[in-house]
């Protein structure tokens, strides 16, 4: 019997590793009921200041308050509620203030479908934000487009998809690789490129791109490997990445394996002036999660909604003032919170015109503009920037290359 | 080509140490109390904590931290099992729901605290051992030697005194060994408390070199459960070997192929094993 009940679960949990190579790696966590929290009485307190008269204008929250992405997802739903309450304070969108309602998708893809109809259907939200990943905006994409919702998606991704009911405003390939590339060719005169990335559609793609980049400049790509979800063992790769004679790593691992993945790697002696991994994740949070000398020496980049630097440090301010250390808000993370700033202007401007209808809205939606983001009516995404920047000895980052102009986007450039 | 092969074996050995240590506290447990710890991932995540806690934010000794690493565990492992564990002893099935639950209050006790985001420990033993190219972390054969020692001390409690012998004889008949005047109650808390401090001990050794953060613990779930299973679940010297052997070959191999590849091929490997074998490799006989 005992035997039974451990080969059952065995084979439970394994078939849960191995789906975790094509989905999001699912941790023993469940949430019940508790997923919607009830911040609406705290949104709608925080209003007194200029209290809105209208009716309220909803709009749901995916993102994950457990499962493996949910270490990077809080964050980013802190960032979406701080945008909310400023707005609300300032008088709502119009006069109406903003309720918003959260559910927890669970770091599941399938759970995001099932949340965002929850959402639209029950809660009667027409806008969603969030469904940070790939996975998760390509399970909620059939979703919006069936119902008439909006999904505002703001984490840098692959391209190779333009919905209209979907507000991409983060940064795609196109507007990243010719930045990064260009410095790891030119500047930092790289030419043997080990690629890596955690097992999934964005990183397969981006890395195609960088690719495809690297070697119409002449760069020798002498290995690419793809790892499990939330993988924490990289001695083999790592021994790989030595045997291959490369002088760089381009990676685009995420989540937690990134911390051991850094670990691992001066663990075996790799030294970031011989062989410096240029990384898609290693933002403050990571740093400090690894440790400045883990770090130090390597590469990061990123797709960013704005150059101008004092506004990304008054919105981590903010954050650090509003949630103390819980969170190590980024330059990715004002990818968040400028969405709903986008979102809300363009829906001032719809109320203003009086056309609240789906192509009203989208009219707006995709013709929207907020500080330095604008969105391209053509391409459903935004115009947008990237930066590579230096991790220097103390952990801090120093921006080495940016683009010189804000992008137009092409999803289908690579 | 041979550099790269002993680099492989070595890291290889460093995995199957951490396997050990994980595995070890769980099969334990299984042997004397028929409860799978669901929670093992979440003591290896309070270990970690506890090392964080200790080492990161109060300076002290790494040493220090794995001691406080398996105090802590133990004496959260001896609370649980007295006020939860034993009330469900005869009811097989709720202990693993039981311990399935504590894994998510563990989880987010810890979520709330200290929050999502990911923490910070240092390498204790900076430096590696060179000959030739090749590089050995002082840290990797810090991470064996501890593997060793807490195996050796399991092994001489569980077969070299007589508390050991009384845990062994309540392994084969409960009812038979308690007729003999044997308190199994107190034999079944100091089995599932010392099975939480070498979790514990695992948390701590993981800390430096791996991710912390309050999920941490569900991605060694499945390895350890694989381990036990495939040695024979309440077999200590079976999971060892089942360890070492797994580790081994996702490591070497993977050093060559494509890692996800290697998982899916030792994952079919085993089934395939325990489709012949269902008991594991090296089950008890006569039970």
């Amino acid at each position: 019997m005992r035997k039974r009940l451990l080969s059952l679960l065995l084979s439970a949990s394994m078939a849960v590793m191995m789906l975790a190579g094509c989905g999001a790696g699912k941790t023993a966590t469940d949430s019940g009921s508790a997923a919607t929290e009830g911040s609406i009485e705290e949104a709608v307190a925080s209003v007194a200041a200029e209290t809105p008269t209208g009716d309220p204008v909803k709009i749901g929250l995916l993102f994950s308050s457990t499962g493996s992405t949910s270490i990077s997802e809080g964050v980013m739903l802190a960032a979406t509620t701080l945008a909310i309450d400023e707005i609300n304070a300032a008088g709502g969108v119009a006069g109406h203030p903003i309720e918003y309602i959260h559910e927890d998708i669970q770091s599941d893809s399938a759970v995001s479908a099932e949340k965002a109809k929850k959402l639209i259907l029950e809660d009667e939200c027409q806008i969603l934000f969030g469904a940070m990943s790939s996975q998760y905006r390509q399970a909620v994409l059939p979703v919006v487009e069936e119902y008439d919702a909006f999904l505002f998606y703001s984490t840098i991704y692959e391209g190779q998809e333009q919905s209209p009911n979907i507000v991409y405003s983060a940064s795609i390939p196109n507007q990243i690789v010719p930045v990064v590339g260009s410095y790891m060719v030119e500047d930092m005169k790289r030419s043997k490129v080990f690629v890596i990335g955690t097992d999934y559609v964005y990183a397969h793609l981006l890395n195609e791109a960088f690719i495809t980049y690297l070697e119409e400049n002449g760069v020798e790509i002498v290995g690419e490997e793809y790892t499990a979800f939330g993988q924490t063992d990289f001695s083999s790769l790592m021994t790989k990445i030595k045997a291959s004679g490369a002088d760089c790593i381009l990676s685009q691992v995420i989540g937690d394996s990134v911390v051991a993945m850094h670990k691992e790697y001066s663990n075996q002696g790799f030294k970031s002036s011989e062989v410096p991994i240029v990384s898609s994740a290693l933002g403050s949070n990571f740093i400090a999660a690894m440790g400045a000398e883990n770090a130090a020496g390597n590469y990061y980049f990123c797709g960013v909604n704005t150059l101008k630097d004092e506004v990304i440090e008054e919105f981590t301010d903010k954050i650090y003032a509003k949630y103390g250390d819980m969170y190590a808000p980024d330059s990715s993370t004002y990818g968040y919170y400028v969405a709903v700033y986008l979102w809300a202007g363009a829906m001032e401007k719809a109320y203003a015109a009086d056309d609240l209808s789906l192509d009203g809205l989208r009219e707006q939606f995709f013709n929207a503009s907020y500080g330095d983001v604008i969105m391209d009516p053509e391409t459903n995404h935004a115009y947008a920037y990237a930066k590579i920047q230096y991790v220097e000895e103390d952990g801090s980052l120093t921006t080495v290359k940016q683009s010189e102009s804000a992008e137009k986007p092409d999803p289908f450039a690579y | 080509m041979l550099e790269t092969l002993i680099s492989l074996f070595i890291n290889g050995l460093n995995s199957a140490a951490l396997l050990i240590l994980t595995c070890l506290g769980l099969v334990v447990i299984i042997g004397l109390m028929d409860v799978f710890n669901m929670a093992t991932g979440e003591f290896i995540m309070l270990g970690a904590y506890i090392t964080y806690i200790s080492s990161t934010v109060l300076g002290l000794p790494f040493l220090v931290s794995l001691v406080l690493s398996f105090v802590v565990t133990v004496l959260v492992g001896i609370v649980f099992e007295r006020l939860l564990l034993s009330p469900l002893r005869k009811k097989r099935g709720d202990g693993l729901l039981l311990t399935y639950g504590l894994s998510i209050v563990l989880q987010q006790v810890i979520t709330i605290i200290y929050g999502p985001e990911m923490r910070y420990v240092s390498v204790p033993f900076k430096g590696n051992i060179e000959i030739g190219n090749l590089l050995i972390s002082y840290y990797n054969l810090f991470t064996i030697f501890v593997a060793i020692v807490t195996f050796a001390v399991t092994f001489i409690i569980f077969f070299k005194t007589k508390l050991g012998m009384q845990i062994r004889a309540t392994t084969q008949n409960r009812a038979m060994t308690e007729c003999l005047g044997i308190k199994t109650p107190m034999l079944d808390t100091f089995t599932f408390a010392f099975g939480c401090g070498i979790t514990g001990i695992c948390g701590c050794i993981l800390a430096p070199v791996r991710t912390v953060h309050p999920l941490m613990g569900a991605s060694y779930l499945t390895d350890a459960l694989m381990s036990v299973v495939v040695g024979g679940v309440n077999n200590i010297l079976g999971t060892v070997v089942a360890s070492l052997g797994i580790s081994e070959s996702l490591v070497m191999f993977g050093g060559f192929f494509n890692e996800v590849n290697v998982k899916i091929l030792v994952f079919i490997t085993i089934i395939v094993i325990l489709r012949f074998k269902p008991d594991g490799l090296f089950a008890k006989k006569g039970r």
